[in-house]
């Protein structure tokens, strides 16, 4: 999923589980069946589920604009042959990174 | 990180708190409910009035209990609590309540009780010799327990009635 | 689900490669910020309703239909008296388990205001007293907890099965762990 996607999944969600609540609570009450409350409400989780959890296509279409792949120069090739200590020392950045 | 699991998660907890939201909701329901229910209680007979063993006023009595408590029922009560209860009062004791009739109703359409002659259940005991010629209410409460939320009771309460002033 | 598994095991055997002071410390630290806000809750919950035990589980069928055994009730004591009807929450001398049933009857003194009041469960054939330390006829003040004034079903059903089955709670407390560990952050 993209970002755009991520935050249509979310909103989806949400917004289906309170309407399904909103509608599940009014014809509950109106027909004074409270197991019709929970039915409908079922209902709306279920569909939430099913629309907004799964990677649906829908979901990804503002893809990521990755810039083109560009081929190494000859300093990194170089530095590339030291490849153990450099790739250590990067993960270490990354994880420190990821923490916050 | 956004993955199924993350928004599994997410969808379940959301789902889990607007639950407990619409389960308030439909308690504050009831708070609107006016209900309109009929009840009358008599004592049809005394048909023993001794000594226990145990040295305490005892009587046993029938009553007619006849009651209309459909109206009380909401979307929400789980179901009612019905009992029966004679207070009165004596020089040692303020407050007297002993429960000598119950019965549980789970369906709206059962809650029309009809007993025109029904023994007590529980055994009217006094603490000590203090009933004779004593002055007694008759109060019929309703314990309504919700399907989520708030738990009430109704009452109503008939008075003038009156235990005989000697042991038969 | 394979995949989970293995990054699970890997993020654990990171987690004890790279232990140091300062990590345990933060850890430590965050999770007493949490055991402590959740004391601050229940303790605040034990002044709002005056009760020794805002929220209790209901442990037996003796109250059935209307309570099962998983729900949770909430609790508040007022001085008001204890009357006919009430569902109230006691203890036992010597017990620790709560019991949740309904008062049958009550006798209040006049001289004293003391109370003196029998208990019976709804789904129970007889009261209470069998369940009363040896020859206690009566409760009184002092052994209620509060009274039940609002109720949820089901909330309590992890309780139930921690109680019933006691592996629960370790593979529970278990998996607590793991999560802690294996989180980012």
């Amino acid at each position: 999923m993209d970002y755009e996607g991520q935050r249509l999944s979310e909103q989806i969600m949400q917004w289906l589980i309170i309407v399904a609540a909103v509608i599940g609570f009014l014809a509950g009450y109106i027909t004074s069946s409270y197991r019709l409350m929970l039915e409908i409400y079922t209902g709306g989780m279920v569909l939430a589920f099913l629309l907004a959890v799964p990677d649906w296509p829908y979901f990804n279409w503002h893809k990521l604009s990755w810039l083109p792949e560009q081929p190494p120069s000859e300093d990194e090739a170089a530095a590339s042959s030291s490849t153990l200590a450099v790739q250590k020392s990067k993960q270490g950045k990354r994880s420190s990174k990821g923490k916050r | 990180m956004h993955t199924f699991l993350y928004r599994t998660n997410s969808l379940l907890t959301f789902v889990a708190s607007v639950l407990v939201v619409l389960c308030i909701l439909a308690s504050i329901t009831d708070y609107f409910h006016r209900d309109s229910a009929v009840v009358a209680v008599d004592i049809v007979q005394v048909d023993r009035f001794q000594v226990s063993q145990a040295g305490n006023d005892e009587a046993f009595l029938a009553f007619n209990i006849s009651a209309d408590l459909r109206s009380v029922f909401t979307w929400n009560t789980k179901q009612l609590f019905v009992f029966l209860a004679v207070e009165y009062a004596t020089p040692e004791n303020a407050v007297n309540q002993v429960s000598v009739w119950d019965r549980i109703i789970e369906r709206r359409e059962d809650a029309l009780i009809a007993l025109p002659r029904v023994q007590n259940k529980y055994r009217l005991v006094d603490q000590g010799r203090n009933m004779r010629g004593r002055d007694l209410n008759l109060t019929m409460y309703w314990n309504a327990m919700p399907k989520s939320g708030r738990i009430y009771t109704g009452q109503k309460t008939l008075t003038g009635y009156r235990l005989p002033d000697t042991y038969s | 689900m394979i995949g989970y598994v293995k990054d699970a095991v890997r993020d654990v055997h990171t987690y004890f490669k790279t232990l140091n002071v300062r990590q345990l410390i933060s850890q430590a630290i965050s999770l007493g910020l949490i055991v402590s806000s959740a004391l601050m809750i229940w303790k605040g919950l034990m002044v709002v309703t005056g009760s020794e035990s805002p929220v209790v589980v209901v442990l037996s069928g003796s109250m059935e239909p209307g309570f099962r055994r998983g729900d949770i009730l909430f609790l508040h004591m007022s001085n008001a008296p204890i009357r006919a009807g009430e569902i109230v929450v006691f203890n036992i001398d010597g017990r620790d388990i709560p019991i949740v049933h309904r008062v049958i009857r009550v006798h209040e003194k006049a001289e004293t205001g003391e109370v003196e009041v029998l208990t019976k469960g709804d789904n129970n054939f007889g009261d209470d007293r069998p369940l009363y330390a040896q020859g206690q006829m009566w409760l009184n003040r002092k052994h209620v907890m509060g009274r039940a004034v609002g109720y949820l079903p089901y909330v309590g059903i992890v309780t139930i099965l921690m109680t019933d089955y006691p592996y629960v709670k370790i593979i529970l407390i278990g998996a607590l762990g793991l999560l802690v560990i294996t989180s980012k952050d």
